[in-house]
């Protein structure tokens, strides 16, 4: 079993890292790395070896022991995208126990966009059902130059927003309705999944995708 | 009913391999649900720590019941993530999901409602090793996200609602990346309708709705140990409805729509007699 950290309930631990995490923020494109050392009394006698790097990125170098340190790992990651990533590394210990360590690693590269919200959410019993979304940036030359529906039965038009940034209305499409008068059939679809895509002349986020999600049965057409 | 209803929920994801072929079935052509969208409650952090050797870990409020010596999630349940996560429980989120991917397929919607109570490994002073840091408990629920993204692209997200987060969970949500969720749920126990407040005493409906950003998913109508309280009338009043809508709530489930003088095809009814007076959801 991979262990976080190996630590009786009082006192010293037998093995651990220093910190249980290593998270990263970095802006997009540059690269950040952090230490941690081991800890307990074990330390000086585990080697480390990476197992595992689940899901792939970080760069895992093991650091040998110094005069002062004990040994330990540098993570090194890169943003090669905006948001927020997470995972593990696993650590064969070379001790007995434990056999193995396990390190949380995070990524986090800020973007220039702001998108509220992120994740639109549609009510298709509203008697106009829609959502729109505000696009601003950090960045003075912004300029979204186009929204995409990538999936759903969706449909999506931007205007400028007299407050600043952009207005993205999406609604369902008109295609997409259903057919009859009256109430929707008992057994009717009720929700759709769909992407949203906003394409601009953000260096970090070109192309920006967002789930849609709707709930309830299509309007009538 | 099925014609009043949009979602339902079944029992709770991790407490049978069995799940995704029961719920598939129910909402494949020729069930008795077709169509509507199923909204799972996943709880395999706990479910999987009722058994794990040397954890037996009971619910917070279950007074260890069977559990000797004593523990529960309150003081074991962030050891168990901290050395459970990688052996037992996201491979047990790579299962449900990859069954749920099988029985289901990967084209119609499916809410999954993350971890009721995941809170209280974070807050809980009384964990063994220590709660867990806001880092820990971000990168905890990011790895399973993506491990349930991974097989089912049709998954959409619900962060939990604990109504006792102080200030109403705005520190909580601030670990979190929350692009990752399309609604905040509550998850068991019985919620008011008619109250500003999701219990009372405790935090505001609206006030949730404003630190997360997030439409909420409502369910009511839990009782003691997880039964049923039976139906919950007070949600079937459109005023307080619409005052819960103002405040961000945009569905409710009842865990159990019945009681001594109601049915499920009467509470149908119900629903459609105040339908034509619930107001719409605004754009969030």
């Amino acid at each position: 079993m991979a262990v976080a950290t190996a630590r009786p309930e009082d006192g010293e631990p037998l093995l651990a890292f220093s910190s249980r995490t290593v998270d990263l923020t970095m802006a997009f494109g540059e690269t950040a790395s952090q230490e941690v050392r081991l800890v307990g009394k074990l330390a000086g006698a585990a080697s480390l070896r990476v197992v595992t790097v689940n899901p792939p990125g970080p760069d895992v170098a093991i650091l040998s022991a110094e005069a002062d340190k004990p040994a330990g790992v540098r993570v090194s990651d890169v943003g090669r995208r905006v948001g927020y990533e997470a995972g593990q590394v696993t650590f064969a210990t070379g001790v007995d126990d434990p056999k193995e360590l396990t390190l949380l690693y995070s990524r986090k590269v800020p973007g220039n966009l702001t998108v509220d919200p992120t994740n639109p959410y549609l009510d298709l019993r509203a008697p106009e059902p829609g959502v729109v979304v505000r696009v601003t940036s950090s960045r003075k030359d912004f300029q979204l130059t186009r929204a995409e529906i990538l999936d759903g039965p969706f449909s999506a038009r931007v205007e400028r927003a007299p407050s600043g940034g952009y207005a993205v209305h999406v609604t369902p499409a008109k295609s997409a309705g259903r057919e009859g008068q009256g109430e929707p059939g008992p057994d009717s679809q009720r929700g759709f999944l769909g992407k949203l895509r906003l394409v601009s002349n953000d260096p970090a986020e070109p192309n920006k995708d967002l789930p849609l999600f709707a709930l309830g049965p299509l309007p009538r057409r | 009913v099925t014609s009043q209803i949009d979602m339902f929920t079944s029992g709770w994801i991790g407490s049978s391999t069995g799940l995704a072929q029961s719920v598939c079935k129910e909402i494949a052509s020729g069930g008795a649900l077709h169509g509507k969208v199923p909204a799972l409650v996943s709880y395999i952090i706990a479910f999987t720590g009722r058994n794990a050797p040397g954890y037996c870990l009971s619910d917070c409020n279950a007074n260890n019941a069977g559990c000797s010596p004593a523990s529960d999630l309150c003081t074991k349940g962030a050891a168990w993530i901290r050395n459970g996560f990688t052996s037992t429980i996201l491979p047990m989120y790579v299962q449900y999901a990859k069954l749920f991917a099988q029985y289901c397929g990967t084209t119609t919607p499916i809410i999954w409602e993350m971890e009721p109570d995941y809170y209280q490994y974070f807050a809980t002073s009384t964990q063994q090793g220590g709660p867990l840091t806001g880092a820990e408990a971000a990168n905890y629920m990011s790895q399973m996200i993506a491990a349930v993204k991974q097989y089912l692209p049709n998954a959409v997200f619900s962060m939990d609602i604990s109504p006792w987060e102080p200030g109403n969970g705005c520190n909580w949500y601030s670990n979190f990346d929350m692009t990752e969720f399309t609604f905040t749920a509550t998850s068991g126990g019985g919620t008011l309708a008619n109250s500003a407040n999701i219990r009372s005493g405790q935090n505001t409906w609206a006030g949730q709705h404003t630190c997360s950003g997030k439409p909420i998913l409502a369910d009511t109508g839990y009782g003691a140990a997880g039964g049923s309280a039976g139906l919950d009338t007070a949600w079937d009043d459109a005023t307080n409805i619409n005052a819960r809508i103002a405040n961000g709530v945009v569905s409710i489930t009842q865990y159990n729509p019945t009681n001594s003088s109601t049915t499920v095809a009467q509470w149908g009814g119900i629903l459609g007699q105040i339908r034509p007076n619930i107001n719409s959801v605004p754009c969030y």
